[in-house]
């Protein structure tokens, strides 16, 4: 426990954090970039269309990894508004926040993704059924936060009281991972299971997935360490080291 | 810790920890109505509204599908596999209405043994698959019960 | 059904949350930098008159 706080707190510095951020960056974007080309690759030329579902089970190379970003980037943003909330670090609080806009995006894929997949397999493009609703509670959930953080003057007090609604929030998290399981609902089971080891999505289909899920994730990396970096300029922008992300080293005087 | 940070930590476990356990009893209280549908075997039992709408779900029984030859009518019967119930229904099938395939219909009872449909959509399964897979497993299956 | 056109308009909503994600911080810094670069230019000006 006291390893970690030791490692949150070398993040606590702004500057160290931008530093640390610039140079993992890129990186995160160009594995980003290349695991998730392999994956379309496999997913969209390489992988057979399904038995029964035809062409139209290629979404799902999209939409089963955006949903779990969704939840991921979710169960993030709480976590470090938890750190926030109880330990005030000020990099924590500007985690959480930028971490939601990506995560509302992540939703708002899987929701769209989802319709379209619906309307040639279902047969319709939404229904009110536990799954899709508690999905659609995630994506408020998330608009909810980013408005809570705008609403509030003071920015640190907006960040924590939004961190304080993300965490309410988490109650969300668990329903619709087992929504498919406690109710009967129109969208199926959940095909990949980790911990039972077993999945019912033949491996032709499962690695583009597999590849995709990472890529998101890597592409989540590269997008929160920028949001924060930025963030963190324009809160500290009177600060010498901004200044120097900013414009550049200063000129010497004339 | 300091106890500033060990007070809001504790005050923060707190609440989520009895915000748990309130949604756990709501999500209890309501597991009924969240149901998206209901089986053939709840409306044996009696628990199908009457006069009202409803959503029944089930698989279509193999063999049972009988098409109008002169509208758009279609007759099958739905089942959970310990009771069944036929469905009438006007109008186009989605593209995954199969025989042994899911389906969940919105409509209502007539009488208390035919289910009218006025929507009937298909429900996937967790299964993905290519077509040769589901061709060599059906041709396994075929085997297996033709030498029992 | 044909479901071509469904499985383009996934992907190509996919791809444009990615373009946005990946502008939107950026187009943030890029405000940022005008904003303050135009207001230290102000100050400059106020102290050399």
């Amino acid at each position: 426990m006291n390893g970690f706080l030791v490692w949150l707190n070398s993040f606590g510095s702004p500057e160290k954090f931008h530093r640390v951020a610039l140079r993992f960056e890129p990186w995160l974007l160009g594995l980003a970039l290349l695991v998730g080309a392999v994956g379309l690759y496999l997913g969209l030329v390489k992988a057979p269309a399904d038995y029964l579902q035809g062409e139209s089970a290629r979404i799902m190379y999209i939409h089963i990894p955006a949903a779990w970003m969704s939840l991921f980037i979710y169960g993030f943003m709480a976590f470090s508004g938890f750190c926030a909330l109880v330990w005030r670090f000020k990099v924590a609080e500007l985690m959480a926040m930028a971490a939601a806009p990506i995560g509302a995006g992540f939703t708002a894929v899987t929701l769209i993704t989802g319709s379209l997949w619906g309307r040639p397999t279902w047969g319709t493009y939404w229904v009110w059924d536990a799954r899709l609703t508690s999905e659609l509670v995630l994506l408020f959930l998330f608009f909810g936060v980013i408005g809570l953080y705008n609403a509030i003057e003071d920015q640190r007090k907006g960040a924590r009281a939004a961190s304080l609604l993300a965490l309410i929030g988490l109650v969300n998290l668990p329903i619709i991972h087992f929504s498919v399981n406690w109710w009967n609902t129109l969208h199926q089971g959940n095909s990949i299971n980790l911990f039972a080891g077993k999945s019912s999505i033949h491996p032709s289909m499962l690695w583009p997935l597999i590849l995709m899920a990472l890529a998101t994730k890597f592409w989540f990396g590269a997008s929160l360490l920028a949001r924060t970096r930025i963030a963190l300029i324009e809160f500290e922008a009177g600060k010498e080291w901004a200044q120097t992300a900013l414009f550049g080293p200063r000129r010497p005087e004339a | 810790m300091n106890p500033t940070r060990r007070r809001r930590l504790v005050a923060i476990s707190v609440g989520l920890l009895g915000l748990g356990i309130a949604s756990g009893f709501v999500i209890y209280a309501l597991r009924e109505n969240m149901q998206h549908f209901i089986s053939p075997s709840d409306i044996a039992l009696g628990k199908a509204p009457q006069g009202h709408r409803f959503r029944l779900g089930g698989v279509v029984l193999e063999g049972s599908v009988k098409r109008s030859a002169t509208s758009l009518d279609v007759d099958f019967v739905v089942t959970d596999r310990f009771k069944d119930i036929p469905v009438r229904y006007t109008g186009i099938l989605p593209d995954l209405f199969r025989e042994g395939q899911s389906v969940v219909a919105t409509g209502t009872l007539e009488g208390s043994t035919r289910f009218i449909a006025e929507e009937v959509l298909a429900k996937h399964d967790e299964n993905y698959m290519p077509t040769e897979v589901a061709d060599a497993i059906a041709k396994a299956k075929a085997q297996k019960d033709g030498q029992p | 059904m044909n479901h071509t056109p469904f499985i383009i308009a996934s992907y190509a909503v996919f791809a444009a949350f990615l373009i946005w994600d990946f502008l939107a911080p950026r187009l943030a810094l890029r405000r940022l930098r005008h904003e303050l670069g135009a207001r230290a230019a102000r100050v400059e000006r106020r102290k050399n008159r």
